[in-house]
This record gives structure tokens, C-alpha cells and sequence, in this order.
């Protein structure tokens, strides 16, 4: 019976809830701003790949011409050894190696860094849309 | 679910939510809509996640249920309702008159009573829908009602 009473009472409950064109409206202004923020951090996102791919490229090339290069910096150092004699041409040829790769590993690196900040720097959102 | 197909589903439900909320904060426009909008919105953004479109108003009630409960939980200062006496909009100064018991005495009940009570005699759930929405057992739910009720009936005969 008081179940019933309770029924009727929700049912009667019909309070004004303001207008719903203004509740839309304001829905879909907000639904706007989320849609601005959502391609905002995607264009970050494309802008940012773009910068990695741009640095990977410019660090291979690098490394590519500076393996290439390496046997004429060889020749060169090694030029130097004559004049040593105390240093034995052996020793000298190990460690111009080592020192020469981890030289070149050193500068791809540089090099990709760079170019990646100078691609993020110049690439604003509009151009990479 | 595209943009144009959420706010048709959204129109069609809007009414229903915000009565709802409106009950939930005994009688605070401001802030049932206020919620309202908050759920409406994380429903937007996790529209993809919902797989059948059919069931768009029980699962965005349980949305409103849940940001509800936090916004009790961050300890918005809602106007308790005396407080709402002093703000003078016609509709809400009517509503605020015409329901006072009923929010005076829904504003005593745990927010998990006045939940359990209004979707299942407002909205018409059933206790499995409540407990799927509350995420409880449908025993909890069945107490929530049981003490809801009692003390719904001793609040408004007093």
C-alpha cells in the first residue's frame, strides 16, 4: 500500500529542468572545444613523427658518409704514427678505430637531435595538415 | 557512433537525465545540469566504446550516476536547500515550493538510497538494471530500496 504511495508520488514528480535548447547549446559548444583539442594533439602527434622521421634520415646520411669517409681519416691519423715511434703501429691502428667509430656514432647522434629539434621548430600545425 | 547519431541520442534522453540529476541534488538546477553536461561530454569522448547504440540511455544514466557520486566526492558545495530559497528564478522558486517535501526529505537519504529509489520508481529500472548501472549485487540493491523506502515514509509523514 505505502509502495503505491511512493509510486504516485514519482509519478506526479514532473519538476521543470529549464530549457533544453540552452543545455543543447552549451552541450555542443563543449563538444566543439573537445573536437578542437582532439585534431590540436593530432597534428602534435603527426608533427612529431614527421620530426623523428626527418632526424632518423639526416643521422643515416650522416653516418652513411661518414663511414664512407672513414678509411681516408684513417690514412690520415695513421700518417701521424710515423712520426711517434715510440708507439707501436699496432696499438695505434686499434684504438683510432674504436675512437673513430664511437666519434662517428657521436656525430650521427648530434646530427639527428639537431635535425630533430630545427623539423619541430619549423613545422608548425597548419603545414603538416 | 557518429557526432550527428550522439546528439540525437542525446536529445531523446536529455530530459530523462536531467530530471534525474535534478532529484538526485533535491531540487539544484545548477547543478544537476552542471553534471549533466559533465556526463554528456564523458559519454561523447567514450562513444566507442558503447557496441549497442539500443542501450545509450541506461548507459549513460550509469555515467550520470557515477559522476554524480564523484562530484559528492570532491565536496562540491551544493546549495543545501534551504539555501535554494534565497535564489530567485520563477521555475526553480515554483519547483522548490511545489516539491519541498520530497527533496527536503530526498536530501536525508544516502546517496545510494535516493539512487536506488529514483531509478526504479522515477525511471522505472528494474533491480538487475539498478545493480548493473550502481555496480552492486542485486541484493544491495533490494536492501537500498527496503531502507529507502522506510525512511522516505517516515521523512514525509513527519
Amino acid at each position: 500500500m505505502e509502495d503505491e504511495n511512493i509510486k504516485q508520488l514519482f509519478s506526479a514528480f514532473n519538476p521543470s529542468i529549464g530549457s533544453s535548447d540552452q543545455f543543447m547549446t552549451r552541450l555542443l559548444r563543449n563538444m566543439e572545444i573537445v573536437e578542437m583539442v582532439k585534431q590540436n594533439n593530432l597534428a602534435l602527434k603527426r608533427r612529431n613523427r614527421l620530426a623523428v622521421l626527418i632526424a632518423a634520415l639526416c643521422g643515416f646520411v650522416v653516418g652513411v658518409i661518414l663511414t664512407l669517409l672513414f678509411p681516408l681519416v684513417g690514412d690520415w691519423v695513421s700518417s701521424f704514427s710515423i712520426s711517434l715511434p715510440h708507439l707501436t703501429i699496432a696499438s695505434l691502428t686499434i684504438d683510432y678505430r674504436f675512437v673513430g667509430w664511437i666519434v662517428m656514432a657521436g656525430v650521427s647522434c648530434i646530427t639527428a637531435l639537431n635535425a630533430y629539434e630545427v623539423a619541430m621548430s619549423k613545422m608548425t600545425p597548419s603545414t603538416v595538415r | 557512433m557518429t557526432r550527428e547519431q550522439f546528439i540525437s541520442h542525446v536529445e531523446a534522453v536529455q530530459g530523462a537525465i536531467r530530471r534525474f540529476l535534478l532529484a538526485l541534488c533535491c531540487g539544484d538546477t545548477q547543478l544537476a545540469d552542471d553534471i549533466a553536461q559533465e556526463a554528456f561530454m564523458k559519454a561523447y569522448l567514450a562513444a566507442d566504446n558503447l557496441k549497442d547504440p539500443a542501450k545509450f540511455k541506461s548507459w549513460v544514466f550509469k555515467i550520470a550516476y557515477t559522476t554524480f557520486i564523484s562530484s559528492l566526492r570532491s565536496c562540491r558545495q551544493y546549495a543545501d536547500y534551504d539555501s535554494a530559497h534565497d535564489i530567485a528564478t520563477p521555475d526553480r522558486a515554483d519547483d522548490a515550493f511545489r516539491y519541498q517535501d520530497l527533496y527536503q526529505a530526498l536530501d536525508r537519504l544516502p546517496a545510494k538510497e535516493r539512487t536506488s529509489v529514483l531509478l526504479f520508481y522515477m525511471e522505472g529500472y528494474s533491480i538487475k538494471e539498478i545493480a548493473d548501472l550502481e555496480e552492486v549485487s542485486a541484493e544491495a540493491v533490494k536492501q537500498h530500496l527496503s531502507r529507502g523506502r522506510s525512511h522516505l515514509r517516515a521523512l514525509l509523514s513527519n
